[in-house]
């Protein structure tokens, strides 16, 4: 009892006296790294007491007007976030930037920004670049979702003299006799966060096609490199964090927030496994990152 | 139905019942869960094949690859059992397909659920051909929001359809109930002949003790069980053989007494039968002796009658005459008694009219009665009657002659009456009349009422005997009624006859003095009979060679001159001479159809009979000359 009162106490101190407001609807490993790095990465400077992480259902105009900043973890957390409308500068993390710009329009006087979960298209065809210099074709499959993306991509791949094949299809009925044409030739095959085609039941039989015709493919997430693909390009949820936290300084130093963009940092993944299988020698992770950091902080 | 069963029945059904009882349903039970074992296994088998199939052929369905599909369908025909096996997409349209699927069973169509279909002959195991998921969703994929695939039933790439054959299932399966059917007969059979053989032990002294009282039922009593066992069994054991015991004592006593009474009874009729036999054999030899001297007697009487005698002397001669009748009359009665007990007299059964013999009847009485103060009347009839004339008129004449005796002065009537298909006669009288309880009594032999004294004019009391003993031989009805004092009636019923036309013969008149000069063989050893004879006989006329034998008959025969016309013999003769050899040699010697006569002092039976084989006339000592003489003429008559 004693201690049921002591907490609440705490807690409405907390919630009176928060700075930072963290909402998260999701409890994965991804999103909780999320919140721990933005809280390391805050203090010393903001203690834990400002900051409070809760639920997309327990927010209400008490809590909203309290904080200076609000900060959400997740696509879903993001949506509930931006129905509310809040008039405090809203930061959303660990969404895509299409999903960031298919929520609902900011108030007057409101302010958003968001650092987007996909890596830009001018990266990934870096790593394309950076990591396989020697793998000349690129080869995109598109569900309806992704065509804008993989029109952007090929249009990236083609400036850095690429050759790119896109096969746009509607169902995951078509994936494999649009794979059979794609990969005709030794390609490189970029998969597409688009989840009617690369999801948990497709990615075996697009990978098991993709290594039978001696054709790597590059994935979006670890776990893309864990099941077979050859290299992952990410950012991991501390690089999130990390840069999420220094936004919310600017923003607790009075300052406004940054434009919606990727993370600066990424990370590359390397299954050594499918690199010996196909027989494609890969520099290590660090030194392709450091070359396509090089080549981006060039103008 | 139970209730009829033997001992051996009952201990071989409580024997056999449980351990057939308990095998049926040991071997049912270990069946039924062997066979549900090998159709558990056997869709397991299934199973795993079909998910086998689906696994291996993910990729191959996924790029469509037919090839690929084929060797798998045909690799997996490879196992036994499997029948056929269809691949087929998401579509329905068959990728792959070999062996034979059944038949029986709906083609397999691409929205077929997954699961079991299972036919007499056939199982068919149906699985879906899944994806193998890979886990892409660590939250950094950006696609959470999108609805992830996750959330969502797994896309169907196709469906696998397995047929696996059941007949080596079913074959296992009758297989195993042969063999439980095979392991209950054998219970069956053992428990059988076990019950069998243990039964003996406790039937066999049951079926023993059931023998023993059988055989004792049939009287052997001599049979003893051999004690097997203890309690009951050893209880009826002991009860038997004691039963057997006391019958077979019962039984001893019995046939003892009987032995006794048997033996006394015999020796009371030995006795009886002595007493009697000394009685006949006296009767005989009295009546033998008696009629020698009788028949000389009549003989003499007979002829001394013919002489001619001065008034006095003939009165004696006829008082000596009437005397002799009566002693002739008395033994005459005693032989009709002794022929009717031997049977010898064979009754000759015609139709006769009643009225002429009615009418000799009263005639022969009427002097009689006459002396008294007694009127004899007849009735006229016209009625015919069945019976042997001759013994009939014996029987009226005893009944009549008894009511003349008996009645003092009055009346007796003779009156016939037809009665339906009989004729009633009926003798009535006004006499003493006899007490109801005399009147069976009167029909015994020598049995006289009101005459302590044996009175001799009231006969000798063989009359009523003798008339019982003819109504009986004839087969008539006799009846007598009467109340004493007021007299008496003796009734003979007779069966009715037709009137015939018929003479009596033996009414015909004889012509007398035919014996003149006739030369008679006389044979006796008696002198005084022979003399007797021989002077009866010259007495009327005719010549008489008397001799005491045969030899010297034929001797005398020779002297004097010729054949005799006519052989008198008595029967019993000197010696074991009989007078029916002497007939015969003489027969023999003077031709076969030399008329004879035999004439026996003898009433037994014995000569009678011999006499009747031989066709010999017969008569009795003492012999009536008028009876002689008429035989005589009838003899010689028919020459």
């Amino acid at each position: 009892m004693l201690l049921f009162v002591a907490a609440m106490i705490a807690c409405g101190r907390a919630v009176a006296g928060a700075r930072v407001l963290m909402v998260t609807s999701e409890h994965g490993a991804a999103h909780e790294e999320t919140l721990a790095a933005i809280r390391a990465s805050l203090a010393p400077g903001v203690p834990a007491s400002d900051i409070l992480t809760t639920e997309p259902e327990q927010l209400g105009a008490a809590v909203l007007t309290a904080c200076r900043v609000i900060v959400t973890v997740g696509t879903e957390a993001a949506q509930l976030v931006a129905e509310q409308a809040p008039r405090q500068p809203v930061l959303h993390t660990l969404l895509p930037r299409d999903a960031y710009e298919r929520l609902p329009p900011v108030q007057a006087g409101g302010r958003r920004s968001a650092i987007y979960l996909d890596q830009p298209v001018q990266r990934q065809i870096a790593l394309l670049v950076e990591a396989l210099p020697e793998w000349r074709q690129l080869a995109l499959l598109a569900g309806p979702r992704s065509q804008a993306l993989a029109a952007r991509l090929a249009a990236a791949a083609r400036e850095q003299q690429l050759s790119v094949t896109v096969e746009n299809i509607a169902t995951d009925r078509e994936i494999y006799p649009a794979l059979q044409r794609l990969l005709a030739e030794r390609t490189v095959l970029l998969a597409l966060p688009d989840s009617s085609i690369f999801n948990s039941y497709t990615i075996q039989n697009v990978l098991l096609t993709s290594y039978r015709h001696r054709s790597p493919l590059i994935g979006f997430s670890p776990a893309y490199v864990r099941a077979g693909a050859l290299l992952g390009l990410y950012s991991t949820p501390a690089q999130v964090g990390e840069q999420a936290a220094e936004a919310i300084r600017a923003v607790l130093a009075g300052g406004g927030l940054p434009p919606p963009q990727a993370s600066r940092r990424f990370e590359i993944g390397i299954n050594e496994n499918v690199a010996r299988s196909l027989g494609i020698a890969l520099d290590s992770a660090d030194a392709i990152a450091a070359r396509m950091l090089q080549k981006e902080a060039r103008p | 139905m139970i209730k009829n069963w033997g001992i051996r029945s009952r201990v071989m059904l409580v024997a056999v019942l449980p351990t057939l009882v308990l095998a049926i349903v040991l071997t049912a039970f270990y069946t039924g869960s062997r066979v549900a074992d090998h159709e558990e296994a056997h869709l397991a088998r299934g199973q795993a094949f079909a998910r086998q199939l689906a696994a291996a052929s993910e990729y191959a369905v996924f790029s469509g690859n037919r090839e690929s599909l084929r060797r798998l369908a045909g690799a997996m025909l490879a196992e036994t059992d499997v029948l056929g096996v269809t691949i087929i997409d998401h579509n329905g349209e068959a990728l792959a397909q070999s062996g034979r699927p059944d038949a029986g069973l709906p083609p397999p169509r691409a929205s077929a659920t997954p699961g079991l279909v299972t036919a007499k002959q056939t199982l068919r195991v149906i699985e879906p051909v899944l994806p193998s998921t890979l886990e892409l969703d660590d939250g950094l994929t950006g696609v959470a929001g999108d609805g992830p695939a996750g959330a969502k039933r797994p896309p169907m790439l196709g469906t696998v359809v397995v047929d696996i054959s059941r007949a080596q299932l079913n074959a296992r399966q009758n297989e195993l109930l042969l063999t439980g059917s095979g392991a209950i007969m054998l219970v069956l059979i053992g428990g059988l002949a076990l019950a069998n053989y243990m039964s003996r032990g406790v039937t066999g002294p049951i079926r023993q003790i059931a023998s023993a009282v059988e055989r004792i039922g049939g009287g052997q009593f001599s049979v003893r069980l051999t004690v097997v066992g203890g309690g009951t069994l050893r209880t009826l054991a002991d009860g038997v053989n004691r039963m057997a015991t006391k019958l077979a004592s019962a039984h001893d006593d019995l046939n003892r007494q009987i032995a006794e009474a048997t033996a006394e009874l015999r020796a009371r009729k030995e006795e009886a039968e002595r007493a009697t036999l000394s009685k006949s054999r006296f009767l005989a030899a009295a009546s033998h002796d008696l009629r020698q001297p009788m028949h000389a007697l009549g003989l003499f009487i007979a002829e001394l009658s013919q002489h001619t005698h001065a008034p006095a002397s003939r009165r004696l001669v006829e008082r000596i005459a009437a005397s002799a009748e009566a002693m002739e009359n008395l033994l005459d009665s005693l032989l009709d008694i002794s022929k009717l007990d031997a049977g010898a007299l064979e009754p000759s059964v015609r139709a006769f009219a009643l009225q002429p013999v009615l009418e000799r009847i009263t005639a022969e009485h009427g002097p009689r009665s006459d002396a008294r103060d007694l009127v004899i009347r007849t009735r006229p009839t016209g009625l015919w009657v069945d019976s042997d004339p001759v013994l009939f008129e014996r029987i009226i004449g005893n009944l009549l002659s008894n009511a003349v005796r008996y009645t003092r002065k009055g009346r007796v009537l003779i009156a016939c009456r037809r009665r339906g298909d009989r004729v009633r006669i009926e003798v009535r009288d006004n006499g003493v009349g006899i007490a109801p309880e005399a009147q069976e009594i009167v029909f015994q032999e020598f049995v006289q009422l009101d005459n302590p004294a044996r009175s001799r004019d009231k006969g000798l009391g063989l009359g009523l005997a003798i008339v019982r003993r003819l109504t009986d031989l004839l087969g008539h009805r006799l009846a007598v009624r009467s109340r004493p004092g007021q007299g008496s009636v003796f009734a003979v019923e007779v069966p009715l006859a037709q009137p015939v036309d018929y003479v009596d013969s033996a009414d015909a008149p004889r012509r007398p003095g035919d014996l003149l000069g006739v030369r008679v063989a006389l044979v006796d050893d008696d002198p005084l009979a022979q003399s007797g004879m021989q002077s009866l006989l010259q007495s009327w006329g005719c010549e008489v060679i008397a001799t005491s034998d045969i030899d010297t008959l034929v001797d005398a025969l020779a002297r004097a001159g010729g054949p005799p016309r006519l052989i008198i013999s008595d029967y019993r003769l000197r010696g074991d001479a009989n007078g029916i050899e002497v007939i015969g040699i003489a027969r023999a010697r003077y031709g076969a159809d030399l008329p004879a006569v035999l004439i026996s002092g003898d009433t037994g039976p014995d000569t009678l009979r011999c006499a009747q084989h031989e066709r010999l006339p017969l008569l009795h000592k003492p012999v009536r000359p008028a009876r002689l003489r008429a035989l005589l003429n009838r003899l010689l008559g028919g020459d």
